[in-house]
């Protein structure tokens, strides 16, 4: 969820700073690669003095009935937060690298600036924005810092585990440690391969 | 007919200065000039993907200024193509038409159609790798032309083709622009290629048009030293070919010379500048070309003398500074021009 959030408005931003010059760029741009860098504990603090119940938006989160704080919303925000930058800057390195005049041949042939978006720039870039998604939805997954601040419950794996091994030692947190790393490495492997056939198929000769 | 008022257009240096131009229905404007004149942005400013600071597109008298590039049913064909990488052939030349919603029958119909008369139906399944440059012109071509668009923009259409199929393909779309009666902007820097095509030429240089004129009259009347330097190295005329006791005479206005190609009916005729001779007397020599004519000019580029004579054509020779001084040749000499039928290109 918080993955198929980034690209929604992740791809568009990307775009934007893939084709357009406007002044302020180089601050949209730190902002958007400012979750890499700083501790992931710092990001939900952050949120939380923003989002959270004490925080500057609470009156109007409760107006909208709207909570974060210990909530599974609060937990989408937390991994989008620290995972959207992958996808903006994956969709637009691939965005860069779409020559600007097919996207004007499409219009000359009568599409509009969206058609022409989803027909040929989305196509041509889109193993770029696999790619992101799915380091975004793998950041997201291993999320600890982030969320173990804004939301411990309900629990996601990575504060279950932690919070098994506090409890109940190595043994308790071992199974569900296990259960995570095989399904990131299935997850891994089917989209490298469905990675690597996309790009068998656009490669072909014939 | 498509036509520009006043143009202005500015991107950091870059600079278009008062671009005005009409282009009717059946008449092909050469827009020629050296690299970086900003050839490519007219194109592109008309068509709409840029905007000017100021000035209009209109067509037939309806400002197209204010429309979006889809709305503005001009065909336009990049010089490197741009066929769509990630679909098939058949698909980038129906492209348009599914933009515009046309039923799969009438699509298929259409793009077999425009296929077969442009000889590329074997394609038509293939992805667009590993086409040549000739086969990827014919496909934008097609893509441009199954819309019907009111005008045609063409950006250097052959500077991706190899020499030896350039010819047949200029064929092709002399047809193709004569059967369908458009204003035709044709962007270009070979000169060449301006006559072939051309039925007006509008020179430009650093983002102004310099002057607008029927080719002959920009290849023998330049206005300016930017056209004549651009244009007036090369002897381009317009002649009839026929074929007498199997060698070809060429008729060029009142003058006939004599070609080693062998072609019969209106054609081309090249004599690079090099190789005319140029001497005071008459000389006896086995070349079959030998005019008699008046010096009207004596220009220097680049270290070569350039000399223009009168002989019933206009026509131009290349020597060297000392060989020039040898012969003492100014305005007004009388002068004889010789050259070998091998050295007349016919086209």
């Amino acid at each position: 969820m918080a993955t198929a959030l980034s690209c929604l408005l992740g791809i568009p931003l990307a775009y934007v700073l893939a084709r357009v010059d406007f002044r302020g760029k180089g601050v949209v741009q730190s902002i958007i690669d400012l979750p890499v860098v700083i501790p992931h504990t710092i990001s939900g603090i952050a949120l939380l003095v923003v989002f959270g119940r004490m925080g500057l938006f609470s009156e109007q989160m409760s107006a909208m009935d709207l909570q974060f704080e210990d909530h599974v919303l609060g937990i989408v925000f937390a991994m989008m937060f620290v995972s959207c930058s992958f996808v903006v800057n994956a969709a637009r390195e691939g965005f860069e690298a779409v020559d600007e005049r097919l996207e004007n041949v499409a219009r000359s042939l009568g599409a509009t600036r969206g058609e022409a978006f989803l027909t040929v720039t989305i196509p041509l870039s889109a193993s770029s924005i696999i790619t992101g998604a799915v380091m975004a939805w793998a950041r997201a997954v291993s999320e600890f810092g982030a969320v173990v601040i804004i939301a411990f419950f309900p629990r996601v794996i990575p504060t279950l585990i932690y919070e098994k091994n506090l409890h109940g030692g190595l043994s308790d947190s071992m199974p569900v440690a296990a259960l995570l790393i095989v399904i990131c490495v299935s997850i891994f492997i089917v989209t490298r391969t469905l990675a690597a056939i996309w790009k068998r198929r656009q490669e072909e000769p014939q | 007919m498509i036509e520009t008022e006043s143009l202005n257009y500015r991107a950091g240096k870059f600079f278009m200065h008062d671009i005005s131009f009409r282009v009717d229905k059946g008449e092909t404007l050469v827009v020629l000039g050296p690299t970086g004149a900003g050839k490519t942005v007219l194109l592109e400013l008309i068509a709409g993907f840029r905007h000017p600071s100021s000035g209009s597109v209109k067509m037939d008298g309806r400002d197209l200024s204010v429309e979006p590039p889809e709305k503005r049913g001009l065909g336009f064909v990049y010089q490197d193509y741009l066929l769509f990488p990630h679909i098939s052939v058949r698909e980038n030349i129906s492209y348009g038409l599914r933009a515009k919603g046309v039923g799969k029958a009438e699509v298929k119909r259409r793009v077999d159609a425009i296929a077969e008369r442009l000889g590329i139906t074997h394609l038509l399944d293939r992805r667009t790798r590993n086409l040549s440059g000739g086969e990827q012109q014919r496909i934008a071509l097609a893509r441009a032309l199954i819309l019907e668009p009111k005008a045609l923009l063409l950006d250097e259409p052959f500077s991706s083709v190899d020499p030896n199929t350039k010819d047949l393909l200029m064929r092709e779309l002399l047809r193709e622009l004569g059967i369908r009666n458009l204003p035709v902007i044709y962007v270009t820097h070979d000169q060449v290629e301006a006559t072939q095509v051309a039925d007006k030429v509008a020179v430009i240089n650093e983002g102004r048009i310099v002057q607008v004129d029927l080719p002959e009259k920009v290849f023998s009347a330049p206005k300016s030293e930017f056209v004549a330097k651009f244009v007036g190295t090369r002897n381009i005329f317009k002649g009839t070919a026929s074929r007498i006791d199997g060698s070809t005479v060429v008729t060029i206005g009142p003058v006939e010379v004599r070609s080693s190609v062998s072609i019969e009916g209106k054609v081309h005729v090249t004599i690079r500048p090099e190789d005319i001779i140029i001497s005071k007397d008459k000389i006896e020599s086995s070349a079959r070309n030998n005019l008699k004519g008046r010096v009207t000019s004596v220009v220097e580029k680049g270290g070569i003398i350039f000399v223009t004579a009168d002989c019933g054509i206009d026509l131009t020779t290349a020597i060297t500074r000392e060989s020039l001084s040898q012969m003492r040749i100014t305005i007004g000499d009388d002068v004889y021009f010789v050259f070998k039928a091998a050295s007349v290109n016919l086209f």
